[in-house]
């Protein structure tokens, strides 16, 4: 199942960055869905989609490879620790963690490449995408969790 | 729970040193071919503009090769019109000289026919000369033939023999040529010396250098008053008879173009019968 939200992200990404964009934005689908992937499904299907779909990152966006791969392990061990404790079937917990989200992946990927690469190269646009996103965020949320249903456990 | 727990540090370890050593290997140069190989995949944009580029080189190439064909045609064109420029430049020079002798002739008395030389004896130059224009163009024995140079007509000689489409032109330079003719104050016989002065000789009357030679009015050799030279040397001698002067007169690489004066001063047995 997962293999196949993974092949639906690729496709995804490669049909968003076909479409023209606007102000050179396009949604980053490959941090949609995993946010997605971690927030709404087990730990361990979770951290292996967020550490291919890092890799894949890695090799689409021309960055330091491995700063896509490491970010999005250590958002999956992070919400793995925290998930319990928010709130995410609401829409303004979610949209305000998925954008407090966005940002701190955004500043850590520069910051990392910083570290690595000796480069600071940002583009001030990406400042926008978090907005943009959390709109394609509640789409595919919707889409993904009617198509797969979330299971849905009771606290112990 | 803790199974799975157990499994997600394990992954989330694993998972963390692979891409710890991804940044710190930094092995970026062996995954562009692959970044690349995905942007080409993934990325239509940057695939439509790789194929297009690759086009624009296929048909840059072919502009390349197609020019080149096209600069060496242009360069043989070039040549070419190079080649009739230079051809432009000496028929440009040459109408000139015949639109000056045109608008000399308004001022001549005497008609006839323009004429080009063809050729001259290589071995005496200043023996004979060969013109374009023969019978047919109405040239006759005994024409005078003239030619301007220093804004002024000089006779240069006369036809001797008429073909069918050219004529031969003997010289007053030549050795076999003599005929009488005056100064302002004498009267002589200018013989030929096969260079580009005469000799004037049996003179009668004084002399000075610079005298213009011209044609008497008693000879029936040319028509009267055409110039021939001026007198540039005089060679004195005890006999006044003996006295000569030599005449400078044309040179025989500046005749291109002549004129043949219509006037005979024989006429044939033939030609009496036709009159």
């Amino acid at each position: 199942m997962m293999f196949i939200i993974y092949i639906a992200m690729v496709f995804f990404q490669w049909l968003f960055s076909y479409q023209p964009d606007f102000m050179n934005l396009s949604p980053d689908i490959i941090f949609i869905f995993v946010f997605w992937a971690n927030y709404y499904k087990n730990p361990v299907p979770a951290i292996l989609f967020s550490f291919f779909a890092g890799l894949y990152a890695d090799f689409y966006y021309i960055t330091a490879f491995g700063s896509y791969t490491l970010s999005f392990i250590l958002f999956s061990f992070v919400v793995n620790k925290i998930k319990n404790n928010i709130e995410i079937d609401s829409f303004i917990p979610r949209s305000i963690n998925f954008i407090v989200s966005n940002y701190a992946l955004i500043i850590f990927i520069t910051i990392l490449n910083f570290i690595v690469a000796g480069s600071f190269s940002l583009n001030y646009a990406v400042f926008i995408q978090p907005l943009l996103n959390i709109f394609f965020f509640e789409i595919f949320r919707y889409i993904l969790n009617k198509l797969f249903k979330r299971r849905e456990y009771a606290r112990l | 729970m803790r199974e799975k727990d157990k499994t997600f540090k394990y992954l989330f370890y694993v998972f963390l040193t692979i891409s710890f050593l991804f940044l710190v290997l930094k092995i970026d140069f062996l995954v562009n071919d692959v970044r690349l190989f995905f942007s080409f995949l993934f990325n239509p944009y940057f695939s439509v503009s790789t194929i297009n580029r690759f086009e624009k080189v296929s048909k840059n190439v072919d502009y390349l090769l197609e020019c080149g064909v096209k600069n060496k045609n242009l360069e043989k064109e070039n040549i070419e019109l190079r080649s009739k420029l230079i051809d432009y430049e000496a028929l440009d020079r040459q109408y000139k000289e015949v639109n000056d002798l045109l608008r000399l002739k308004q001022g001549f008395r005497y008609s006839g026919k323009f004429s080009k030389v063809i050729s001259v004896n290589p071995k005496n130059p200043y023996s004979f000369i060969y013109l374009d224009k023969g019978f047919n163009d109405g040239i006759k024995a005994y024409n005078p033939v003239v030619v301007y140079n220093n804004d002024k007509w000089f006779v240069i000689g006369r036809i001797n023999e008429v073909y069918k489409n050219y004529s031969r032109v003997i010289l007053i330079t030549n050795t076999n040529f003599s005929f009488i003719s005056d100064t302002p104050s004498s009267r002589g016989l200018v013989v030929g010396n096969l260079d580009d002065d005469l000799i004037y000789k049996y003179i009668d009357g004084d002399i000075k250098l610079g005298d213009d030679v011209f044609t008497s009015a008693i000879s029936i050799t040319f028509p009267p008053f055409l110039h021939i030279g001026y007198i540039d040397k005089i060679i004195s001698n005890a006999d006044p008879n003996s006295r000569m002067a030599s005449v400078s007169t044309f040179k025989i690489k500046d005749i291109n173009y002549v004129y043949v004066i219509d006037w005979q001063p024989y006429i044939d047995e033939d030609n009496l019968v036709n009159i």
